[in-house]
């Protein structure tokens, strides 16, 4: 990489597809937990989200310049525990001494409910606690996250209704509601940020021109939320056309907000801060040449 | 307690740097100095001079701005770090880097509101795949996938020498030594002058100041 030796705002080059579909997958999984739990969704659906997380971590490894040197902890508990818990439901492993409503099943269920809350959560916070870059420094990012991890799970559950006959109305209206909550707090983001000024107005600029603003708009906004809405508040049946969409969205808003993210911009490139001052007449630098020359400064003497 | 003040209170040396905005020409040779002493890897520098136009015809001029690791009291790059591999020194406030522990998640990189912080992709030198002597010899102090940054030349350090960019710098624009002790060169300048820490505002605590 080529470093520029000009004060401006850079955006953050660091993290791109790879991270975004981490992000979605861990995001998206850890939230089709949660769904499986608060609507007792069949089994298939927790391996499902074991899969998808499990996925985002191999995409994560990659993504890593040193995946041998790393795994996560969180991550791994919940792998044990889900597959501790859901392995009863299948035949091959159906002689494990708990079942459902068993004392131990409750306890992995807890554990496993936990972790899946945590790596859901964790994708906002570790966007939101980089102080170096104003448009994911803020608390609406986790919050808006995580109303991007239940869309994301929401989509996957809407997309199995292809295969699966069960009753996915709860889920519909969940995902109506998620939506309609994102689009206010993304639209209230994006106005703060603006307001902002500096870097945080670069991000929502980016995000409304050029080719990342087509992305964003057409693919986060019309196809992820616009549409999905509309296909699950007015027609309801093909539920799989929003889940597609939902997964979409869910996956592009991963995209887009990694590649808004502009770091603050050197503190010289302020504006408003007066330079003038730094322009000095030849005179006095000649006097304070001569000076130096006479005793040079040099700190270990105090 | 913030963990600076706990320093402080400790008597541990803070080192930091002040770069008297006056006196600097835009020279490059801190940016030089530092990658002929580190062996930093191709298109990376750790110390750079960043430039800005000022003014408009007949009254422009260009304002130059040392750019480095401000080795933060409060460094934001630490806590991001999943595996510790990103490090804050026992008796002194350099942050410094484990190689051997470093899985290249890029976060730090991210967090780092000074942008100094930088992930090799390959370690082919400035001659394409023939490494000349000294890098062969200099390349082996890093990992290609591994974050570097400055190190406040902290092998230097060490021995009670300056960093390499200070000693470097021609019109002596950089001064180094310890924040904490009050009577050092660079506690009196930073008493005497004007001055700002970059990006103060964000909570970083930085150790370099810019006097202006």
């Amino acid at each position: 990489m080529a470093q520029g030796f000009n004060m401006e705002l850079r955006c953050q080059q660091e993290w791109g597809w790879l991270i975004a579909t981490w992000l979605f997958l861990s995001g998206s999984g850890s939230g089709l937990f949660l769904l499986y739990e608060l609507f007792d969704l069949p089994s298939v659906f927790a391996l499902l989200s074991l899969g998808t997380i499990i996925l985002g971590g191999a995409v994560l490894l990659w993504e890593l310049e040193n995946p041998l040197r790393a795994w996560r902890g969180v991550t791994r508990l919940f792998v044990v525990c889900s597959s501790l818990l859901i392995a009863p439901a299948f035949a091959a492993f159906s002689s494990l001494p708990w079942g459902q409503g068993d004392v131990v099943a409750k306890a992995l269920e807890w554990v496993a409910g936990l972790c899946a809350l945590v790596i859901s959560l964790y994708p906002g916070f570790s966007l939101a606690k980089n102080r170096s870059i104003p448009f994911w420094n803020t608390a609406f990012v986790p919050v808006i996250s995580f109303g991007f991890a239940l869309m994301g799970a929401s989509g996957l559950v809407l997309l199995a209704s292809l295969w699966l006959s069960d009753d996915l109305q709860g889920v519909a209206s969940l995902a109506g509601v998620v939506i309609v909550v994102n689009l206010f707090l993304m639209a209230l983001h994006m106005f703060v940020m603006h307001r902002a000024g500096g870097a945080s107005r670069e991000s929502v600029r980016l995000l409304n021109r050029g080719p990342l603003g087509w992305t964003f708009w057409i693919g986060v906004v019309l196809v992820g939320m616009i549409v999905p809405l509309a296909v699950v508040a007015l027609l309801q049946s093909p539920a799989a056309v929003a889940g597609a969409g939902l997964l979409i969205g869910t996956f592009l808003f991963r995209y887009c907000v990694l590649k808004a993210g502009v770091y603050v911009p050197p503190a010289l490139a302020e504006q408003g801060m007066d330079l003038s001052k730094l322009k000095r007449p030849n005179v006095e630098l000649r006097q304070e040449y001569a000076a130096i020359a006479a005793r040079a400064i040099h700190p270990w003497q105090g | 307690m913030a963990q600076s003040a706990k320093r402080v209170a400790n008597g541990i040396i803070r080192w930091g740097v002040a770069v008297d905005l006056k006196r600097c020409t835009g020279c490059q040779s801190c940016t030089i100095t530092c990658k002929a002493e580190n062996g930093t890897p191709r298109g990376i520098f750790w110390t750079r001079v960043l430039e800005k136009e000022e003014g408009t015809y007949p009254f422009a001029y260009t304002v130059y701005m040392p750019s480095r690791c401000n080795h933060c009291s409060e460094p934001p790059c630490v806590p991001v770090c999943p595996t510790g591999a990103s490090y804050q020194r026992e008796k002194d406030n350099l942050v410094l880097v484990d190689q051997d522990k470093c899985i290249g998640c890029h976060s730090c990189v991210v967090a780092c509101p000074y942008q100094a912080r930088f992930i090799p992709e390959s370690a082919e030198g400035y001659y394409g795949e023939q490494s000349t002597p000294f890098e062969r010899v200099k390349y082996q102090s890093w990992q290609v996938g591994a974050t570097q940054k400055c190190t406040m030349c902290v092998h230097r350090i060490d021995q009670g020498l300056n960093p390499a960019c200070i000693e470097a710098c021609p019109t002596k624009a950089l001064v180094f030594g310890d924040l904490n002790d009050p009577e050092s060169a660079i506690s009196k300048l930073i008493g005497q002058r004007s001055h700002y820490q970059p990006r103060a505002e964000l909570g970083t605590a930085p150790n370099v100041f810019y006097l202006t």
